[in-house]
């Protein structure tokens, strides 16, 4: 499966970033092979002054992504993640990549089904 | 000539100078009070104008129709991110669009077409020879700048005649709302008061005024004699053209929801203030046509 993790840091060993519109970076990889398989790449919607949940959701249904693993997603970003079909599941910041990849792997992440608040990234 | 009333920090005195200085000069000249603060209008409370008129701003968004192909040319042509092109549909976002166009300009298939949200409304009404004008922005809505524009073209042709009054209340701050609400104005009076959030916003008010070539002058509210505004002033060569005194029958005044100058001691003040700004503007005028 793609997987898709909104992250501060360029390593498997970061944290995850529990912003998903204003997240510095994504990761990138194949669930069953994440060491092998991933890449960092900016968030495009980071320099935007508004809607960037959206942009940032565009991008992860551009990428063809498969799963997606934030902090939360505001209402605008989940209209978006819903509309491509992308299963969203919440972890938290002190969980590094490589451990959140593990943690849904056995199921231990919740799917996330509500909204957060609109603007919690801009900080 | 057109007056634009600002301070930076709110709650200086604004709508308290722009009101009783409109109700000062509407026996003697054709005098307009236009309050631009579209977020949180409030001259209306103290003049309660009789609305003659309301209209509807619109903004216009995007709507997709069935020559869409889905290639996503809008999507990323719009700064705004109010579009996305996902799981094989387009998806609009009305509260994100500035309603600018481009998405229907960059489209090839001609898929775009416009519908139009309310956005808020210009009120306009009149109190004994007083013309009165709102813009009210809706609730819930952020851009306020469309709503600023429609309200400047509802306002006058710029009066070149003394005789005729424009007095702009702006919002507070120094946002775009401000700019587009002061610009081509004879003389901005930055209201501002003595305290340091005071100086410090107003510091900021000198500037844009000076970003953006406009002449202007202080007037000094809740003055308690002390010397941080004057002496502001004094440093930086501003006109400081008037002081409404630190007053608790001013505030029992405006508590009620009454205005100034129906006590005959702050009628005089604002008579003075608003003779001094007459003489400021004709003076600057003649400067200029010297210069």
């Amino acid at each position: 499966m793609r997987i898709a993790i909104s992250t501060g840091g360029r390593d498997l060993e970061q944290f995850v970033d529990d912003r998903f519109g204003r997240c510095p970076f994504f990761l990138f990889c194949d669930s069953e092979n994440p060491q092998g398989t991933a890449e960092y790449k900016d968030n495009p919607a980071l320099s935007g002054t508004g809607g960037a949940g959206i942009a940032a959701a565009e991008f992860m249904a551009n990428e063809k992504v498969e799963v997606l693993i934030t902090g939360s997603l505001g209402p605008n970003a989940l209209r978006v993640v819903e509309a491509g079909k992308i299963p969203a599941y919440t972890a938290s910041e002190s969980m590094t990549l490589i451990e959140a990849i593990t943690a849904w792997k056995e199921g231990h992440l919740a799917k996330i089904s509500e909204a957060g608040a609109a603007h919690a990234g801009e900080r | 000539m057109r007056l634009a009333v600002l301070s930076g920090k709110g709650g200086t005195g604004k709508t308290t100078v722009a009101v009783n200085l409109a109700l000062s000069w509407t026996p003697h000249r054709q005098t307009t009070y236009v309050d631009y603060d579209v977020e949180e209008p409030n001259g209306f409370i103290f003049l309660h104008p009789q609305i003659k008129t309301t209209s509807t701003v619109f903004l216009p968004y995007p709507k997709i129709n069935g020559a869409c192909t889905l290639c996503g040319k809008c999507s990323a042509a719009c700064q705004y991110h109010a579009l996305a092109v996902v799981g094989g549909q387009v998806l609009v976002f009305p509260e994100l669009c500035h309603g600018c166009g481009t998405c229907g300009i960059v489209c090839p298939e001609g898929a775009v077409e416009e519908v139009q949200r309310p956005l808020g409304q210009i009120d306009e009404g009149e109190r004994e020879g007083l013309q009165c004008l709102q813009g009210v922005l809706k609730e819930g809505e952020s851009l306020a700048g469309p709503v600023i524009r429609e309200l400047r073209r509802h306002e006058k042709e710029q009066p070149s005649l003394v005789e005729e009054v424009i007095v702009a209340d702006c919002p507070p701050g120094s946002s775009c709302s401000v700019i587009h609400s002061a610009e081509r104005s004879d003389l901005a009076l930055l209201v501002t008061e003595p305290t340091l959030f005071g100086l410090h916003d107003l510091k900021i008010a000198v500037r844009l005024m000076r970003e953006m070539g406009l002449e202007f002058a202080v007037i000094l509210n809740k003055d308690d004699g002390g010397p941080l505004i004057r002496e502001y002033c004094t440093l930086e060569d501003i006109t400081l053209i008037g002081s409404i005194p630190f007053d608790l029958e001013i505030a029992k005044i405006y508590s009620r929801g009454l205005n100034l100058i129906h006590e005959p001691k702050w009628a005089d003040l604002f008579k003075s203030l608003s003779e001094r700004i007459v003489t400021e503007v004709n003076q600057r005028r003649a400067g200029v046509d010297r210069a």
